[in-house]
C-alpha cells in the first residue's frame, strides 16, 4: 500500500525528517509517535502531498487519501452538515448519511450548527467525521483525539478503529499518547 | 419599540440640521446666496413636476451605474488573474495606485480631451470603482486561509466546488467592502464628471448651469437630487447583500 524509503525533509536548514523508512501494509493501522517537532505532522503532510522539496521516495497505491489534520480545518461558513458535504464529489451525501454519521459520533442534533458553535473537541470529531464520510484506501490522523476528554477518546477510539476495519482501508494515526497508540494501531512506529 | 426609539432619534437628528439650515438661511437673508430648507424643497418639486427631471435623473444613473458595472466585473476577472499570474499582478499594482492616487479633475480634463464629453462620466467612474475593487479583492484572494485550501486539495475538490466552499466565501467581505466605498465614491465623481464635461442632460450639467446663472435653489435642489439617489441605492445594494445572506462568521473588511 505504501512504501516509504530513506525519506528526509527540512524546513530550511532544519531538518525534521532523516532517512525514514517505512512500509504500510493492506488494511494496517500504523501509529506515530514521537517528542514535539520530530516530524509526525510533516510527515502526513508529505504523504498527502502538501509538502514537496524531500528526498527519498514515498511509493504509494492509494487513490484516495483521507486527512484529519490536528487542527478541525472545517470552513467557517458552512454548517456542521454542509462541511461533510462539501468534501464528498464523487457521489450523492444524503440526508440519512450524514445523520448516521452525527449520530455514531454523538453530534446528530449539531447538523445546522456552524463550527463556531461548536466546542473544540466537538470540531474534531466533525473532521473526523468528514474524513470517514469521504472515504479513502489511506487515512490519515494528526492527533485526532488531542482536544477530547478521556471518554470520549475511547469512545471515538472504537468507533474510529471499527470503521477503518469496515473499510478495509490502511492509516497511519500521529499521537502523543502511548494508550491511544496501542489502543487504535497495530504497530508503533517511532520518530526521534 | 426599539426600532420606533431609533426612527424618532433619525428624524430628531434631520429636525435638527434643517432648522439649523433654515435658521442660517434666515439669518443670511439672501436667497440668492444661501435658500432656505422650504425654497430648496419647492424648487425640486417644481422641477419633479417636468418631463426633463426624469431623462436627466436617468442619464446621470445610467452613466454611473454602469460605470460602476463594469468596473465591478472588470476589478473582479483582473483581481482572479492577477491572483494566478503573480508578474501580472507587479504589472497592474503600480497603474493601480497611480490611478488611486491622481486627482479625479485631471483625469476628468484627460478624458473630455480622449473621449469626449458623453462617456467622460461613466469612464470616470470606471476609473474611480475599478481600483478599489481589485485592490480589496487583491488583498482578499492573499488573505484565503492556506489551511483550508490545503483541505480543498487533500479532498481533491474540483475547482468550481473549490470556488464555491472556499474561494467566493472568503472573498466575499472584501468584495461587499469595496462595494459600500465604491458606491458613494462613484456617485461624486460621476457628477463632478458631468459638471466639468457638461454632456448634455446630465445632473452635473444642470449644477453646472445652475453655478452660471447662479440659480443657488436650483443648485441645492440638483445636489439633494444627488444625495437621496445615492440613499436609494446604498438602501437597495444593502438589501440586494441581505438577500445573499449574514453568516456567523463574516465581518467586513476594509483595505482601502
Amino acid at each position: 500500500m505504501l512504501k516509504v524509503d530513506k525519506l528526509s525533509f527540512a524546513y530550511g536548514k532544519k531538518e525534521v525528517l532523516k532517512d525514514l523508512s517505512f512500509q504500510l501494509k493492506e488494511g494496517e493501522i500504523l501509529a506515530v509517535m514521537g517528542p514535539s517537532g520530530c516530524g509526525k505532522s510533516t510527515l502526513l503532510h508529505l504523504l498527502a502531498g502538501l509538502r514537496r522539496g524531500y528526498r527519498g521516495t514515498i511509493t504509494s497505491s492509494a487513490q484516495k487519501i483521507a486527512y484529519a489534520f490536528q487542527e478541525p480545518r472545517l470552513f467557517p461558513w458552512l454548517t456542521v452538515a454542509e462541511n461533510l458535504r462539501a468534501v464528498v464529489t464523487d457521489r450523492k451525501v444524503t440526508d440519512e448519511e450524514i445523520y448516521g454519521i452525527l449520530r455514531e459520533i454523538g453530534l446528530e442534533d449539531t447538523q445546522r450548527l456552524y463550527p463556531s458553535e461548536l466546542s473544540g473537541g466537538m470540531r474534531s470529531r466533525v473532521s473526523l467525521a468528514r474524513a470517514m464520510l469521504y472515504g479513502g484506501d489511506l487515512y490519515l490522523f494528526d492527533e485526532p483525539f488531542a482536544a477530547l476528554d478521556e471518554k470520549a477518546r475511547r469512545e471515538l477510539t472504537v468507533w474510529l478503529k471499527q470503521k477503518i476495519r469496515e473499510t478495509g482501508a490502511s492509516a497511519i494515526f500521529v499521537t502523543h499518547q502511548k494508550g491511544d497508540a496501542e489502543a487504535m494501531a497495530d504497530r508503533i512506529l517511532e520518530l526521534h | 419599540m426599539k426600532h420606533l426609539w431609533r426612527v424618532c432619534r433619525i428624524l430628531l437628528v434631520a429636525a435638527f440640521w434643517i432648522a439649523l439650515w433654515a435658521f442660517a438661511a434666515w439669518r443670511v437673508g439672501k436667497p440668492l446666496l444661501f435658500p432656505s430648507p422650504l425654497a430648496v424643497l419647492t424648487r425640486l418639486w417644481e422641477l419633479a413636476q417636468t418631463k426633463e427631471f426624469y431623462t436627466v435623473v436617468g442619464n446621470s444613473l445610467w452613466s454611473v451605474l454602469s460605470g460602476i458595472l463594469v468596473a465591478v466585473l472588470a476589478g473582479c476577472i483582473l483581481a482572479t488573474l492577477t491572483a494566478r499570474v503573480k508578474p501580472l499582478r507587479d504589472l497592474l499594482f503600480p497603474i493601480m495606485t497611480v490611478i488611486k492616487a491622481t486627482p479625479v479633475a485631471s483625469f476628468i480634463i484627460l478624458a473630455l480631451i480622449w473621449i469626449g464629453a458623453k462617456k467622460v462620466p461613466t469612464f470616470i467612474t470606471i476609473l474611480i470603482v475599478l481600483p478599489l475593487i481589485w485592490t480589496n479583492l487583491d488583498v482578499g484572494f492573499s488573505k484565503i486561509d492556506r489551511n483550508l485550501w490545503e483541505v480543498t486539495r487533500v479532498y481533491k475538490m474540483p475547482l468550481w466546488r473549490r470556488w464555491t466552499t472556499l474561494t467566493l466565501p472568503s472573498l466575499k467581505p472584501y468584495f461587499v467592502s469595496a462595494c459600500r466605498s465604491s458606491l458613494g465614491l462613484a456617485w461624486k465623481a460621476g457628477i463632478a464628471a458631468e459638471i466639468i464635461a457638461s454632456p448634455r442632460n446630465t445632473i452635473g450639467t444642470m449644477i453646472g448651469d445652475a453655478k452660471q446663472y447662479i440659480l443657488t435653489a436650483d443648485m441645492f435642489a440638483w445636489t439633494l437630487t444627488v444625495i437621496l439617489l445615492s440613499l436609494v441605492i446604498e438602501f437597495v445594494f444593502a438589501a440586494l447583500l441581505n438577500r445573499i445572506g449574514k453568516d456567523p462568521s463574516e465581518t467586513e473588511v476594509s483595505t482601502c
